[in-house]
């Protein structure tokens, strides 16, 4: 399949471009730049308002990072006095967000209140662990709901489609930290089949990082794939009794190609507009299964930072996250186009 | 040798391990993991906040004395100490220790580390610190300390962060948070900061060698994590918290109980609701401390300030305050407070959140409103009472021979807040009475006054579980909280 983009076809036939082909093309080419230049707005609005209210929210939880100069013999007045000025605290409000905002611009995200290290480094050593258990748990969610969604869709009310539509309640409502456990249980304490906690590196032992990562990314993945299968099952369902497929079956098209080829692409826009939510909620995920299987990913990293009140590294870490959305939603707009033609004049 | 003894002492009182038969040979090349249940969040002592930091600091870094559990002081980096008078200091350094960094050791080094401790922009060793006037380095192997004021709590201050030893040297280095400079029997070789930290034998060390070639500290901050992974075999040692953590100890793993003088105790703010002595006594016959060890598992209880594991420990006083709620409730209506309502704050941790609903339903039967307020750091927290903006708090103290230390940073948190001690007149002429730790009946006069007054209110002393991998032969444990790792060895066959 092409990617057709908005790229203006000269009418066949024509010769030389005329002026008033020229005139179309210029306001079709300008709708497109504006539309790309609101969507970079958008985004930048949207990192803003992210970043401001992050910084605000904070400030409303209580306490600042000053609190913890004492460690824990706790601080006196003065001592938090000291420590606000040492840590630029006792600026105003304003004065603290535009210098952060100063900074984020040029890439340097500061450097933590609590441990003094740069923010850029505390995320860039612990994104391993969370970029490994997202790509981990869409790689396997997605193909499962997948062959699980169609067989269902396909067979709806049948036994297959009872079977799966069970399951696939069962496990949207298991808790992740209550279902993680029980699989370290049975499946690394009592049977030894995985490591019960911890991350290796892939660049250090490439079979021990993803003996490390199946416990996680099952615990992940199982509630992923049930959203999905259900919303893919309903979707090829309803896809199916339409009436263009019912005429490309009487053409003679076998069931395989109607459903992989007229069913499926049809019905996954739904689908994928679920993925990509769900992909970035995985990141509060992420900290869940984190705790249950030591890991040391962003998860633990904004914990600590939040009990810290250690500012910059929150604000990095929501910062990226919310970077991390937007790259999720642009790159659902692709698919939408390529999947639906409907969409690609917007 | 000094781990020797300490290994042997422990051994004693239940450390160490007398099941080793099973064991191999020692392996001196062996790999120990210990897990822990918090990160730091630095490796300089100056910077370190936390209490418990020694975890992540002792492989690297010597401090001047060791402390035991029993408040029994031993040789570090200085071999011999004596108060010449009370406010005069006097040590002999340790002769022909290096640095990890070549640095010599001598008496300049600890002159200008006491001297770092007290103006590091933001030290928090600065407080305990505070009494010293001045530090000097009489010759190359002896300092003396001049203090403001009798300071019988320095021994112990200095056989804590504020007595570790950095390599002068390195002061400047960007990166001593990051990478520690000490004189200790193990050298940093990895360190990802809040996630775990690899050491490896130092090579160069003035003692023994270690037991083991590496020293792995992994953080877990779930206990289930934990847990799992010393089941599983991935950590060689971990601290227990509940009794449902005993009973996976089991097979390859054995439980070791390290007596620790850690008491666990209401942290009162008494210029607020608890300024009458009658309202503190109250709240401590309210507490039924017998069904707060049953529900934990372990631990004794105690009401007074030294714990069972200490010399000053008084069978006397043992049982001054009963659990009794009529006597509870009488004491509050003396006292014009019937319906006492106070706040209770404590970090939201699993047995912290259980003990605090606990003592909530104990209080009720006397009358008293517990409002719980859980919280996310316990640093703030202690600010927070310190600062006297919080009612009351779940914490711990030490109730060693060092008595006068946990006093003074009473006291000192009283005196932060800018309002006099004046209303404990009988705690602060005890303590002033105490000039040096070796006054056993000062001491156990001060315990007893604390016991009358009930600044704050003892529940239980608590020793530290240990579940451990069975080819772990032998272990240290440290007063706060994380092993000797000098003093570990491991069988090279498992068991």
């Amino acid at each position: 399949m092409s990617v057709n983009v908005v790229v203006e076809q000269r009418p066949p036939g024509a010769g030389a471009a005329t002026p008033a082909w020229n005139r179309r093309r210029s306001a079709r080419l300008l709708r497109s730049l504006n539309a790309v230049v609101g969507r970079i707005l958008n985004i930048i609005l949207l990192l803003f308002m992210v970043s401001l209210g992050t910084f605000l929210l904070l400030r409303l939880a209580g306490g600042d990072a000053a609190d913890l100069a004492g460690g824990d013999q706790g601080a006196s007045a003065a001592d938090v006095a000291a420590a606000r000025t040492r840590l630029g605290l006792d600026q105003s409000l304003v004065q603290q967000y535009l210098s952060w905002v100063g900074h984020a611009v040029r890439g340097n995200f500061g450097t933590s209140y609590i441990s003094g290290l740069p923010v850029t480094d505390l995320i860039v050593q612990r994104l391993p662990v969370t970029v490994a258990l997202i790509v981990g748990t869409v790689v396997v969610a997605v193909p499962v709901s997948i062959v699980l969604g169609l067989v269902a869709g396909a067979n709806e009310g049948r036994w297959v489609d009872r079977i799966v539509t069970g399951l696939c309640s069962v496990s949207t409502a298991l808790p992740t930290f209550w279902f993680g456990l029980v699989l370290s249980l049975y499946l690394a304490l009592r049977a030894g089949w995985f490591p019960a906690t911890g991350f290796v590196p892939i660049s250090q032992d490439p079979v021990a990082f993803f003996q490390h990562l199946v416990l996680p990314v099952i615990t992940l993945a199982v509630p992923l794939a049930a959203a999905l299968t259900r919303q893919l099952r309903g979707s090829v369902a309803e896809v199916l009794s339409l009436d263009y497929v019912r005429s490309a079956e009487a053409r003679g098209a076998s069931r395989v190609s109607v459903l992989g080829k007229h069913t499926l692409k049809n019905a996954s826009i739904p689908a994928i507009t679920l993925l990509g939510i769900q992909v970035i909620t995985l990141i509060g995920g992420t900290i869940i299964a984190e705790a249950v299987f030591g890991l040391q990913g962003i998860g633990s990293l904004v914990i600590s930072a939040v009990q810290g009140r250690d500012t910059p590294v929150i604000q990095g870490v929501v910062f990226c996250s919310a970077i991390f959305a937007v790259i999720v939603n642009v790159v659902l707009d692709v698919m939408y186009r390529v999947l639906s033609p409907r969409t690609r004049s917007v | 040798l000094i781990a020797a003894a300490l290994v042997a002492a422990l051994a004693a009182c239940g450390g160490g391990s007398s099941n080793t038969a099973a064991a191999g040979p020692p392996d001196p090349n062996a790999t120990f993991v210990f897990a822990f249940q918090n990160a730091v969040n630095s490796l300089d002592p100056v910077v370190n906040t936390a209490s418990y930091g020694g975890a992540f600091l002792a492989p690297a870094y010597e401090t001047l004395l060791k402390e035991s559990a029993d408040g029994a002081f031993s040789p570090g980096l200085a071999t011999a100490w004596s108060f010449p008078d009370p406010k005069t200091f006097r040590m002999s350094i340790r002769q022909g220790v290096k640095f990890s960094d070549g640095t010599p050791f001598d008496a300049a080094a600890v002159v200008a580390n006491i001297n770092r401790g007290k103006t590091f922009p933001g030290s928090t060793v600065a407080t305990p610190l505070k009494p010293i006037v001045s530090a000097t380095a009489v010759d190359p192997s002896t300092v003396e300390l001049k203090l403001s004021a009798p300071f019988p709590a320095l021994s112990e201050v200095l056989s804590d962060k504020a007595g570790m030893m950095v390599s002068p040297a390195a002061f400047g280095a960007p990166d001593l948070g990051t990478k520690p400079v000490g004189t200790g029997p193990f050298v940093l070789t990895e360190y990802h900061p809040q996630s775990n930290a690899i050491f490896q034998r130092n090579p160069n060390y003035w003692g023994a060698p270690a037991g083991v070639a590496r020293v792995e500290v992994r953080v877990y901050t779930d206990t289930n994590a934990g847990m799992n992974a010393l089941v599983s075999g991935q950590v060689d040692a971990f601290t227990l918290s509940t009794s449902t953590d005993f009973k996976m100890i089991s097979g390859d793993l054995k439980r070791v109980d390290f007596p620790a003088a850690t008491v666990e105790h209401l942290e009162l703010n008494y210029d607020g609701k608890f300024a009458d002595q009658r309202v503190r006594q109250a709240v401590s016959y309210a507490i039924d401390r017998n069904a707060i060890r049953d529900f934990a598992g372990f631990g004794t209880p105690v009401d007074q300030y030294a714990a069972p594991t200490s010399p000053l420990y008084s069978q006397q006083l043992a049982g001054a305050y009963p659990h009794d709620a009529a006597k509870a409730k009488q004491l509050l209506a003396e006292a014009g407070v019937p319906n006492l309502s106070f706040d209770l704050y404590f970090t939201a941790r699993p047995y912290t959140q259980q003990l605090a609903q606990i003592l909530q339903g104990q209080l009720r039967d006397a009358g008293i409103t517990v409002n719980l307020k859980p919280s996310d750091g316990t640093a703030l927290l202690n600010t927070c009472l310190a600062q006297r903006k919080c009612d009351s708090l779940v914490g711990n103290f030490t109730g060693s021979v060092a008595l006068p230390g946990f006093v003074t940073a009473l006291f000192t948190q009283n005196s932060k807040s800018g309002v006099a001690a004046s209303a404990f007149g009988p705690v602060v002429q005890a303590n002033a009475a105490v000039t040096s730790l070796d006054q056993t009946a000062q001491l156990q006069q001060l315990n007893q006054v604390l016991t009358e007054q009930v600044p704050n209110i003892p529940i239980r002393n608590v020793p530290y579980p240990v579940g451990m991998a069975k080819k772990v032969t032998a272990m240290g444990w440290e007063l706060h909280g994380y092993p000797d790792y000098a003093s570990v060895k491991m069988s090279g066959s498992g068991s």
